[in-house]
């Protein structure tokens, strides 16, 4: 009745008096606020890169990128490399120094702290108060403090006289501890090959079993199978890898093949990358948008995100043509672009592996043992047979490692908590083992709840590995220090150490992202 | 859209009991200085079918955790289908593959999908074939009445329908007893009747069945007995009959105005 001829009269009202003033259209607000916060943050950038260059215009220090192919006439204590012939080779000692320690580290840091994070859920008294005060009082101190800890306790070791020289299986001095160890030799290379192929044919050998196992009930040993499978590869390549010695060949086509190409190929190639990334982005973009009943309406910001797609795909397809042009000065004098020196450099790598593949003796792995020996008057060191574990190396590893372990340790803790006492009961009343309901049930819910917090626990162990300079351990900062005294090229420098840890941290971040998606828990 | 699932039309007079399948000697259970359960004896009979109801915290949830083990009683003797109840593993893992049990939370794992929750224990602990194991789900799922569901993850369920799954869970392990931990009792109103309808059906089929509910019209319709928890201990039993018209007890005529 009258109500709704009423509604209807409101109808008509709004529709004649209906005219947005642009100030009060939300639509065009929005777009103004992200097209205007996006020209803000290019401004910023640019007045700030000017006035940078004004300044060092001003202080008369020219700054480039000379330091990374002169000398650096520097020794660095202890990696892949000890004199370093160019800047970029002592940067990547560091480099590696501290992926070293990262990687390792995190290895360490998450078996200790998933341990202890369920020594801390346990029934037994000694274990769970053991676990408690391992977390309290390692989370409590400041991690250099504990890196300068470690580094006084390995100093009070016995220091090596002439009395210790000798072999041995491990040996722990001031100097480090020395460990046998097993290194690479004549074949290697090859072999490794056999073991990779061998790893791939594990792998759906594994899928497989599994899949028979599941489908039939048939125990079929899956894992053991695969373990087996990669064995018999690694004893066969080792006596056989000689007769991969055809595909040295091979390699060394591949390297005159990509000497051969136009060197703006590459820059080409990673603006086509990112051409075709952007669109393929653009296109499961859309898709996701659609439903049943066609596209839905996109939304401003939906707009906004394939406009940014397309400005982003284009820009770095600019940046590449830019960047590949750059002419660097190389150590034999001559200039070349950055794109002439990505090809030498594959086609370097390839030969590199052809004369790894042409060795014809020597076994692929070699053990060594650790000796001590007089060097020089009264001088007595390890050589350099079996691997040394530095006292730098050891301080900065066992502080980060067991510093990360007390946080994993409660986020794991936390993780297993956090699943609903519901889903044991649940488990135990069907019938499964403990084992088996942890594995099946308790542990891949977990999962979920840890994975995010524990990346940024990786991130973090990579980021402190830079307070190895306060002992001295040579990872990328403290060598980059070292140039840039030498040099004075501190920009330059600090925009490789930026360069390094942000392509490192997005690595994790990207691999814990990948997985935290693949294993989201589907609600609606 | 959810097919209802077949209430056949028995009455409890037509299943035919069967041997003592549980029997509990004097059951007690302290949760620190609290006795929960302060001596219970009863004798369950295959196919029979007995609810239990009484207040909060009178010891009914406990008695019934204690049937498989997921609490331990101090004192007494349970013995289930001819095995007793001790510390002896493997009498457990014996005991837990033949009761199953529906819980009020449904504790489905939510990272599966429904088939795979079904699948799961008859998989690793019946080691069942994958595919046996997948045509059984199925089957317990047209039981149930949604077949139709078998691809989602629970969380993309409605409550009703995650309990009747829960019960399609339980029942792929075959069981001899079947065990309800109140479950209807976090359902909106309009989806208890399935779930009941579900559980008479279950009942009809012959299935040994305990239920602590408070439910009255399910215990009024379907079970042979009734009993009637209170601190601890079963203040009476009886036929449903029995039991609402004409209750002796004084705690049991004070519960039941509180409740009718």
């Amino acid at each position: 009745m009258g109500a709704r001829e009423a509604r209807e009269d409101v109808t008509v009202e709004v529709r004649e008096q209906h005219r947005t003033p642009l100030w009060r259209n939300a639509t065009f607000l929005k777009w103004l606020a992200q097209l205007g916060v996006l020209a803000a943050v290019v401004a910023l950038f640019a007045v700030l890169g000017a006035q940078a260059l004004k300044n060092f215009n001003q202080s008369g220090i020219s700054f480039g990128w000379k330091w990374l192919s002169d000398p650096p006439g520097i020794s660095i204590r202890e990696g892949i490399d000890t004199l370093p012939d160019s800047g970029v080779r002592a940067i990547v000692v560091g480099m590696v120094n501290t992926l070293r320690v990262g990687v390792s580290g995190i290895l360490a840091a998450t078996i200790l702290g998933t341990l202890i994070g369920i020594g801390r859920l346990s029934k037994n008294w000694i274990v769970n108060k053991l676990s408690t005060v391992y977390v309290e009082s390692i989370r409590n101190v400041p991690l250099l403090l504990q890196i300068f800890f470690w580094q006084a306790l390995a100093i009070t070791l016995p220091s090596l006289t002439e009395a210790d020289v000798g072999t041995y299986w491990f040996k722990a001095s001031n100097k480090g501890f020395a460990l046998a160890w097993v290194r690479t030799d004549g074949g290697f290379w090859p072999w490794l090959l056999f073991v990779l192929v061998g790893l791939a044919v594990a792998r759906r050998v594994f899928v497989r079993r599994l899949a028979h196992m599941e489908a039939t009930g048939e125990e079929t040993h899956p894992i053991l199978t695969a373990i087996g499978v990669v064995v018999a590869f690694a004893v066969v390549g080792w006596f056989a890898w000689p007769l991969l010695r055809p595909l040295a060949g091979l390699w060394h086509g591949l390297a005159s093949l990509f000497r051969a190409l136009p060197p703006i190929v590459y820059p080409a190639v990673v603006a086509l990358a990112a051409v075709v990334g952007a669109a393929w982005w653009i296109r499961s973009f859309f898709e996701s948008r659609r439903t049943p009943a066609g596209f839905g309406k996109l939304t401003d910001d939906d707009w906004f995100r394939v406009v940014f797609a397309v400005v982003a795909g284009l820009a770095v397809a600019a940046v590449a043509f830019v960047v590949g042009g750059f002419e660097l000065l190389t150590p034999a004098g001559d200039r070349r672009t950055i794109a002439e020196l990505v090809g030498i450099g594959i086609a370097n790598v390839l030969d590199w592996f052809g004369r790894a593949f042409e060795v014809t003796d020597g076994t692929p792995l070699v053990g060594t043992r650790p000796r001590v020996e007089v060097r020089g008057a009264g001088f007595v060191n390890f050589s350099t047979d079996g691997i040394v574990m530095s006292v730098p190396f050891f301080a900065v590893w066992t502080g980060v490692t067991l510093y990360t372990a007390s946080f994993i340790a409660e986020i794991v803790r936390g993780g297993i908590l956090a699943v609903p006492k519901g889903q044991t009961e649940a488990s135990m009343a069907l019938g499964f083992r403990r084992s088996q309901y942890l594995r099946l049930v308790i542990l891949p819910q977990a999962f979920r709840i840890i994975l995010p917090p524990m990346g940024n626990q990786y991130l973090n162990l990579m980021k402190n590995t830079s307070l190895g300079i306060a002992v001295a351990f040579p990872e990328i900062i403290a060598v980059g220090t070292t140039i840039l005294n030498q040099t004075g090229q501190s920009l330059p420098v600090v925009l490789v150490w930026m360069g390094f840890f942000l392509s490192l941290s997005l690595g994790i971040s990207a691999i814990v992202n990948y997985y935290n998606r693949k294993m989201k828990i589907k609600e609606r | 859209m959810t097919s209802e699932p077949m209430a056949r039309e028995d009455t409890p007079q037509e299943r035919v009991l069967g041997e003592d399948i549980i029997i509990c000697e004097n059951v007690k259970k302290w949760f620190g200085d609290f006795q929960a359960l302060k001596g219970v004896s009863t004798r369950v009979r295959e196919r029979e079918v007995v609810v239990i109801i009484g207040p909060s915290g009178s010891g009914k949830s406990t008695f019934i955790r204690c049937l498989n083990r997921l609490e331990a009683h101090q004192e007494g003797t349970i013995i289930i289908d001819g095995i007793e109840l001790t510390n002896d593993l493997k009498n457990i893992e014996k005991i837990r593959s033949e009761v199953g049990m529906v819980f009020q939370q449904f504790n489905l794992f939510p990272h599966l999908t429904v088939l795979d929750n079904i699948t799961l224990a008859p998989i690793w602990v019946r080691k069942m074939p994958k595919d046996e194991a997948e045509a059984l789900a199925m089957q317990l799922l047209e039981r149930v009445g949604i077949p139709e569901q078998a691809n989602k993850y629970p969380g993309q369920l409605s409550g009703g329908q995650q309990q009747r799954v829960a019960i399609a869970r339980s029942l792929a392990m075959k069981p001899k007893i079947m065990l309800f931990d109140e479950p209807t009792s976090a359902l909106d109103p309009e989806m208890i009747k399935e779930v009941l309808d579900v559980m008479k059906e279950l009942a009809a089929s012959g299935m040994t069945m305990l239920v602590v509910t408070h439910e009255m019209g399910f215990a009024r319709e379907v079970a042979d007995r009734v009993l009637f928890f209170d601190y601890g201990t079963i203040v009476e039993e009886g036929t449903p009959e029995h039991f609402f018209t004409n209750p002796q007890h004084e705690r049991t005529k004070l519960f039941l105005s509180q409740i009718l």
